[in-house]
């Protein structure tokens, strides 16, 4: 009996709830308040979320107390607006604070970039005084070889000059020629050097040194008393004799070469002594450097 | 009467009337003031004070949907800056 009663007793407010259903516009404010506390509502702007809590209370317990009074569907219609209220606004806020993280983000970037383009800069800047640096020590270099050069090639002419002085030196089309007498070098008929020539040779051989990027020809010449073979074998022994007392008193072998002529290229008549004397002799022809022909 | 009238003005302000979404709740809550004046004139108070308490609730929707959408571009144009930047700045 007493189970009876309780059922009862139970049964009768359910029953009322069932033929009072939930009208729509309170309906769709609990889902729009469910929908607002699914989204970014309660992380940001949860007061409005609270607020739009509150207004939904209301709404249900006016439908509680008295579940047909048009208060119900104006509170529940109210209470919908405030859940979306919250939702918008916390949609809002989310975009606020993405656009703040975006501008911070863009901060950082300008930033990167500044200092990438300042990397890039310095670099270059670095690379431009190394280059700069690098040049004006080629300007020092080149300057200071061409002072060099100068010296070396007012020492070579100082030293041709003070040559004429004492011997015959002549331009011709072979180039600079000192001719030397092979009475004065040479006993008759031999090729070994005099003792009182090797003054003057060993003025032509400190001449030749400061002849730098020249070759030196070594000519030897004789007149025409004897047989050519004599003559030619004669001259050739005496020009190959200057040649190595050259060397050996410093001029580069590689830049001294000798050849005999014999009477081939007479300076001088052979009919006369004076003129036999200037054909026995010995020339050096200095080439002309190839460097100052070409400039 | 004051609230409603000063929540529909907030709304204008906010930029509802160029939101499309905004736009409808605004046009709502301004029904919804028409009919509480009428419902004034009719001597129905406590009908009138809900009307203009649901209107004062659309509008404030119509503000916040204005805010939201106005922060959602500013947010869509910072990060498409952002971006166009770092496309830059990549090599």
């Amino acid at each position: 009996m007493k189970m009876i009663k309780l059922a009862l007793a139970l049964a009768l407010p359910l029953s009322a709830c069932a033929a009072h259903m939930a009208p729509k516009e309170l309906v769709d404010a609990r889902a729009a308040y469910d929908r607002a506390s699914q989204s970014k509502a309660p992380t940001l702007v949860p007061a409005e979320l609270h607020v739009a809590k509150e207004s939904l209370d209301v709404a249900e317990r006016k439908f509680s107390d008295d579940p047909d009074s048009q208060d119900v569907i104006d509170d529940a219609y109210i209470a919908m607006r405030k859940a979306q209220r919250a939702e918008a606004l916390g949609n809002a806020a989310a975009a606020t604070d993405s656009k703040a993280m975006a501008e911070r983000d863009r901060t950082k970037t300008q930033e990167a970039i500044i200092d990438n383009q300042q990397g890039q800069l310095q670099h270059a800047q670095t690379t431009l005084a190394k280059t700069h640096d690098a040049l004006e020590k080629q300007k020092e270099m080149t300057a200071q070889e061409r002072q060099a050069r100068l010296n070396a090639e007012k020492k070579a002419s100082d030293a041709m000059d003070a040559l004429s002085k004492s011997l015959a030196v002549k331009a011709d089309t072979r180039g600079t020629v000192i001719t030397l007498s092979g009475g004065v070098v040479f006993a008759t008929g031999q090729a070994t050097i005099l003792p009182g020539a090797q003054a003057q040779l060993n003025q032509v051989a400190d001449a030749l040194k400061t002849q730098a990027e020249h070759h030196f020809v070594v000519e030897g010449h004789t007149d025409n008393q004897g047989t050519d073979a004599i003559n030619s074998e004669l001259s050739t022994k005496r020009a190959n004799a200057v040649r190595d007392y050259l060397v050996v008193r410093g001029v580069a072998s590689e830049a001294i070469t000798a050849q005999g002529f014999g009477s081939t290229r007479p300076g001088g008549d052979n009919k006369n002594p004076e003129g036999r004397a200037m054909n026995r002799r010995v020339e050096i022809i200095v080439d002309r450097p190839i460097t100052s022909a070409s400039n | 009467m004051a609230s409603s009238e000063g929540a529909i003005r907030g709304a204008r302000e906010a930029g509802a009337d160029n939101v499309p979404q905004a736009t409808l709740y605004l046009k709502l809550a301004e029904e919804q003031r028409a009919k509480a004046l009428d419902l004034v004139r009719d001597g129905e108070n406590h009908r009138a004070t809900l009307m203009l308490a649901r209107s004062e609730a659309d509008a404030e929707l119509a503000v916040a949907l204005a805010r939201a959408s106005s922060a959602q571009t500013d947010a869509m144009k910072a990060n498409e800056s952002v971006n166009e930047l770092k496309e830059k700045a990549t090599p």
